[in-house]
Order: structure tokens, then C-alpha cells, then sequence
């Protein structure tokens, strides 16, 4: 396992000299990760999260993605009694796209599974609906995306001027700017997270000479876009719990077989 | 349940061991690959003086049962099973860290439910 990659034009490979870091004991890996761990937001919209969590094993960093996918529970219509209908959609139908709708209502306040209802609606039908998470259907899930990507990390080999300095603002765009140096412009580094990682640059010798382009296996940018039932900051804090959850569960029932 | 949903089959065991004390696969139902790979990951990495081998492997992607294969350096010290629940707890420590780290970020906005 490796916890930095090399960027190059064959793709992305695991550079062996920076395994990921290990220890004797778990108090010992404990002790490390509240020391390293770090947590940064990038934008914080009602809808949509961008953050950079540092120094976490991908394993968790998945865990955490997975979680919000499919195990964070919302509000979601289950069951349509349609009194009347005259309209061109059927029944059906109707119904199905009942379902896919954001239920504005707060999970925490209901319980999961039961079939009595919890709330209704009558127009010309009742909308019943049910709590439930993402395995069980995806109308159910609480974010229309949530994903990360690997941060990236560029590095300076030697000094990138004239021609080269423009042409690569060009090929990476936002990430690099043009600063004047002795009467000539010089590219250097604005923002690497703007790295798109086109690896157009490898395409001139001479900017692939002076460019190093990695990516860390350890820092994660998220975005976790909410469909607007709760705060996606609130998401990423549930989805953390629910990891904890999962682990007590375990350690319970490994408790109750006796063996 | 919708008419749609095909009813998925319940789980027969929450958990069974098979292998002796300090080699043992764990049969844990209702888990896949979000608990699976931490806990591999905390075997492997942060129990490394006790811990010679973890794996763990979801069998069938439509069955909801995971693997989780523990092998210890020696017999008579810590068993599989607690290097297992050792790992939970572990991983419990690492959820509240990152728990408090994003309340810190966010303020008291994240406060909410309990």
C-alpha cells in the first residue's frame, strides 16, 4: 500500500518508497492520528461541501463516502393512495416520481422501518412516507453525489520562464500564475487544487524536465453535494457516527458468541 | 416495501468464527466493504507487533456477508478476536476525532439531533 503516486503518461502508480505509515500498537496509531489528522473547508454551501481532510487512510476515507451513499437515512414518499386520477400519467408512474422527490422532513425525529404512517398529504392521494437509507433504494439517499479525489501535489524541479511559464498557465489552468522575475515572466504555484490532472504538461520535454506531478493517498478533497434535506456538513458528521456505530455493533456481537 | 423491491434474505448469523483462536475467518452478516476495509486497514497497520496477516473479502455483492480473515505472530498472546475488537475500538477513537475536528471547523452550527 502506497500513500503517494506517481503522475505519469502511462497513468497513476503507487511510488513504493512512501508506504503508508504503520505502528506497533493501536494506542500508538491513535496517538499519531490526532496528531496528523487535519480537517480544512474549502466551501461550505447550504448544498454543497467541499473539504480536505489530511492524513487519513483511504480505507476510512471510502468507509466515510460509502456511508453517505447508502447508509445515512432520510425521509422518502413509500406508498401513494391515489384517490383519483384523471391526469395522462398513470398510477404508477405517478407514484414512482412521488418518490424520488425530497421529503423535507428531519430523520432524526422518526424511526426506521415500521408501516405505520407517519405523514400524509391529500390532494387527490395520501403520501405515506417511510425512513430509510440508500441499500434499501436510492430515492432514500442523502446526497446526489458524494465523492473524493486524491490531492494533488506539484512540485518545482527548476525554474519554468518565458514561452514555457505562459504555455503552462495555458495547460493547467488556475493552477500555476505568472509573477515577473528580471525583466521575464515565471510560472509558480497558485493553487494545486485546481489540478485537473490533464498531464497535458508532460507533452513538452522541457516543461516535463522542470514539473513533478504526484498525488497524495493520504489527503482527500470531498465534495458532498446534499439533495436538500440536511446540511452536508451535517451528513459528514452523521456518516462519521454511523462508521462508529458499525464498529460498536461488531464489537457487540462478537461479545454475545461466546466461542 | 414497494412492489418493486425484491425482499433480499435475511442474514441466517450475525457473526460466526470458524479456524482456531489465534488463525480465524469471521463471518460477519450485514457488513461489506465500509467496514470491512477500515477494519483490514487497522489490523494491518496499527496492531503491527501482533497482527501477521488480515484480509477480508465480500463473497457475493448481492449477499450481505463479510470475511474477515485474522492470523496472529504468536499463540498464547492476544487472540483474533480480541485484535478484532481491538480494531473497532480503534476505529470508534478515529470517528470521534474526526467528529470533533469538523465540529471545531464548523462551530456549533453542526449541533444538532441527540
Amino acid at each position: 500500500m502506497s500513500s503517494l503516486y506517481d503522475v505519469t503518461e502511462k497513468g497513476v502508480q503507487p511510488n513504493p518508497l512512501k508506504p503508508t505509515p504503520s505502528t506497533k500498537t493501536s494506542k500508538e496509531y491513535i496517538n499519531m492520528f490526532k496528531k496528523d489528522f487535519q480537517y480544512k473547508v474549502i466551501s461550505d454551501d447550504p448544498n454543497e461541501l467541499v473539504c480536505l481532510l489530511s492524513n487519513i487512510d483511504v480505507s476510512i476515507a471510502n468507509a466515510i463516502r460509502r456511508i453517505l451513499l447508502a447508509d445515512v437515512p432520510t425521509m422518502a414518499i413509500e406508498t401513494v393512495y391515489i384517490d383519483q386520477n384523471t391526469s395522462i400519467t398513470h398510477d404508477e408512474v405517478l407514484s414512482h416520481r412521488l418518490g424520488l422527490m425530497p421529503v423535507l422532513a428531519d430523520p432524526t425525529e422518526f424511526e426506521v422501518g415500521g408501516d405505520e404512517d407517519t405523514d400524509w398529504n391529500t390532494l387527490v392521494f395520501q403520501a405515506h412516507c417511510k425512513k430509510s437509507n440508500g441499500t434499501d433504494h436510492a430515492k432514500f439517499s442523502p446526497v446526489c453525489t458524494a465523492s473524493y479525489r486524491m490531492l494533488p501535489v506539484i512540485k518545482m524541479l527548476d525554474n519554468v520562464r518565458g514561452e514555457d511559464a505562459e504555455e503552462l498557465c495555458t495547460l493547467e489552468p488556475g493552477v500555476f500564475k505568472l509573477i515577473e522575475k528580471d525583466g521575464e515572466v515565471e510560472a509558480v504555484i497558485d493553487d494545486p487544487m485546481k489540478c485537473t490532472m490533464s498531464r497535458n504538461y508532460l507533452m513538452n520535454p522541457r516543461l516535463k524536465s522542470k514539473i513533478k506531478i504526484e498525488r497524495s493517498g493520504r489527503d482527500f478533497i470531498f465534495c458532498i453535494e446534499s439533495v436538500g434535506q440536511v446540511e452536508p456538513k451535517k451528513l459528514l458528521k452523521r456518516a462519521v457516527q454511523i462508521l462508529k456505530e458499525k464498529g460498536e455493533r461488531l464489537v457487540r456481537v462478537l461479545e454475545e458468541e461466546g466461542n | 416495501m414497494s412492489v418493486n423491491s425484491a425482499p433480499v434474505a435475511p442474514t441466517p448469523l450475525p457473526l460466526s468464527i470458524h479456524g482456531t483462536p489465534y488463525s480465524s475467518t469471521f463471518l460477519i452478516g450485514s457488513e461489506d466493504h465500509t467496514l470491512g476495509n477500515p477494519l483490514r486497514h487497522l489490523l494491518v497497520s496499527s496492531q503491527t507487533s501482533s497482527v501477521s496477516f488480515a484480509g477480508y473479502s465480500v463473497p457475493h455483492p448481492s449477499e450481505h456477508v463479510l470475511q474477515l480473515r485474522v492470523q496472529m505472530y504468536e499463540k498464547g498472546g492476544k487472540t483474533s478476536k480480541e485484535s478484532v475488537v481491538e480494531a473497532c475500538e480503534t476505529l470508534g477513537r478515529i470517528c470521534e476525532v474526526i467528529e470533533e475536528t469538523v465540529e471545531r471547523e464548523h462551530g456549533k452550527i453542526v449541533k444538532d439531533e441527540e
